[in-house]
């Protein structure tokens, strides 16, 4: 008898003691395996006499469930620990915001077209599209520039074979819709243009937004009228707008539209150099010629069109200095957009 | 086309400044892109387009600067040493009328090819 409360005694000892599973899982086997020491003491209940065997069992027998019980406790309170562990690893504080998705960003110049479109859709523009490979009659025999005649010396064209050229303006689409369409129409054409120039401020490849408005009594002053809105919406209303004349075939009379400098204000600076100036449009109204090649009757119909360079616009908007920057794929410009 | 401002003002009277000249010239339809001093002196930089044929050299903007200004036309004096016909002819024939309605050639004497001065590769 005192050699089972003896085993139970040390065996609670040890298993208090214990610090990790294994020597838990030792010390089980150790008193409960199968040649555990309580095990061990059932083989000799046989050597008992037969009225003692049964208080000896049960006391040998509680001594077991006792020590399972330590054994149990320990053991879930390795496991409480270890919960508690894990937990603590993986604390969140829940305080802290989301973790932002990466989004993709407008491209500057894509940006710029929108906002450019916005403003003729403002002012009553629909918006058209048409081919970046075009023919020369398209993109200079209907707009009243002839093959041989010196004013093609205006574009640097990239010719592809014969015929085919790549658009050196976005006008050829203008041609198209005047010979699909009546009057009166106010449309808009953005696109892609391609001309053999490149430096610091020009690329090969470009974008313009060119339009043109035709109907019956259309007026210089009409074009002035939506050329400054226009602007004004851009650049804001102090800054001041001039007409000056100047040449297309295709508009007579011709006329270049500048913008105070948007660095400057007009005292002349490196963007203006030293003008005070800055070029955006070019315009007109639109030459009769034009509207033979069309066949839409000259003498009912008048109208005006024009043309900027988006890249333009953007450089002026953005402090941008170098337009090969547009074309680069840098995400160190793109992020900043 | 780069036109030294001072090159100018031997054609024609300007009494206006630069700045003022450039507007003048840009609101009149020959555009003045860049306005610049090199060296001490003021360059006009005149976008001359297509229709302005007359407008390609310095005394054809003179010309121009005259008209939009008033200023007086200043024509330099460059007469020939002598008028009389030389010996030395040049034959020319129009093959086509239609393509070459009219042909000019004159033959100037008496002039030593050397390197240009120094003042004449400046304005160049």
């Amino acid at each position: 008898m005192e050699r089972v409360r003896a085993i139970l005694d040390e065996a609670s000892v040890m298993i208090s003691g214990v610090e990790d599973q294994r020597t838990l899982e030792d010390l089980r086997v150790k008193y409960l395996g199968k040649k555990g020491l309580l095990t061990e003491l059932i083989k000799y209940l046989g050597d008992l006499p037969a009225a003692e065997r049964p208080k000896m069992g049960k006391a040998i027998n509680d001594a077991k469930n006792q020590i399972q019980h330590l054994i149990s406790d320990k053991q879930s309170r390795f496991e409480d620990l270890s919960k508690q562990k894990s937990l603590q690893k993986d604390i969140l504080d829940i305080t802290l915001p989301g973790r932002a998705e990466k989004t993709g960003k407008i491209h500057p110049i894509s940006r710029v077209m929108n906002e450019v479109l916005e403003v003729f859709s403002k002012l009553g523009f629909s918006i058209a599209y048409g081919p970046d490979v075009e023919t020369d009659y398209y993109n200079f025999e209907a707009l009243n520039i002839p093959a041989h005649h010196p004013s093609r010396d205006m574009w640097s064209t990239l010719y592809v074979e014969g015929d085919v050229l790549l658009r050196t303006h976005t006008s050829p689409v203008q041609i198209r819709v005047m010979e699909k369409q009546n009057p009166p129409l106010a449309v808009v054409v953005p696109g892609r243009v391609y001309r053999r120039d490149a430096d610091v401020t020009h690329s090969t490849v470009f974008h313009q937004v060119e339009g043109f408005l035709v109907d019956r009594d259309v007026t210089f002053g009409d074009l002035k009228g939506a050329l400054t809105s226009f602007l004004h919406y851009i650049f804001g209303r102090q800054k001041k707008v001039r007409f000056r004349p100047s040449y297309f075939p295709f508009t007579e009379p011709s006329a270049e539209v500048d913008v105070q400098c948007v660095m400057c204000g007009g005292d002349g600076c490196r963007i203006c150099k030293g003008t005070g100036w800055i070029e955006i449009l070019g315009s007109g109204m639109i030459d009769p010629n034009v509207f033979k090649y069309v066949k839409y009757d000259p003498e009912k119909f008048s109208g005006f069109a024009f043309g900027l360079g988006i890249e333009r616009v953007a450089m002026l908007k953005y402090g941008i200095d170098d337009i090969r920057l547009f074309y680069q794929n840098d995400l160190r410009f793109l992020r900043q957009f | 086309m780069k036109v030294p401002f001072d090159w100018l003002k031997e054609y024609v009277d300007i009494k206006l400044k630069p700045r003022e000249l450039a507007d003048k010239l840009s609101m009149g339809g020959l555009e003045v892109g860049a306005l610049e001093e090199v060296n001490g002196k003021v360059l006009l930089e005149v976008d001359i387009l297509p229709n302005r044929g007359d407008c390609h050299s310095i005394i054809g903007v003179a010309r121009e600067v005259s008209a939009i200004t008033g200023a007086k036309f200043k024509r330099l004096a460059c007469p020939p040493k002598s008028r009389k016909a030389g010996r030395r002819r040049v034959p020319c024939r129009v093959e086509d009328k239609d393509l070459c309605p009219r042909y000019m050639a004159k033959v100037i004497e008496g002039i030593t090819i050397k390197e240009s001065p120094e003042w004449l590769k400046q304005r160049l």
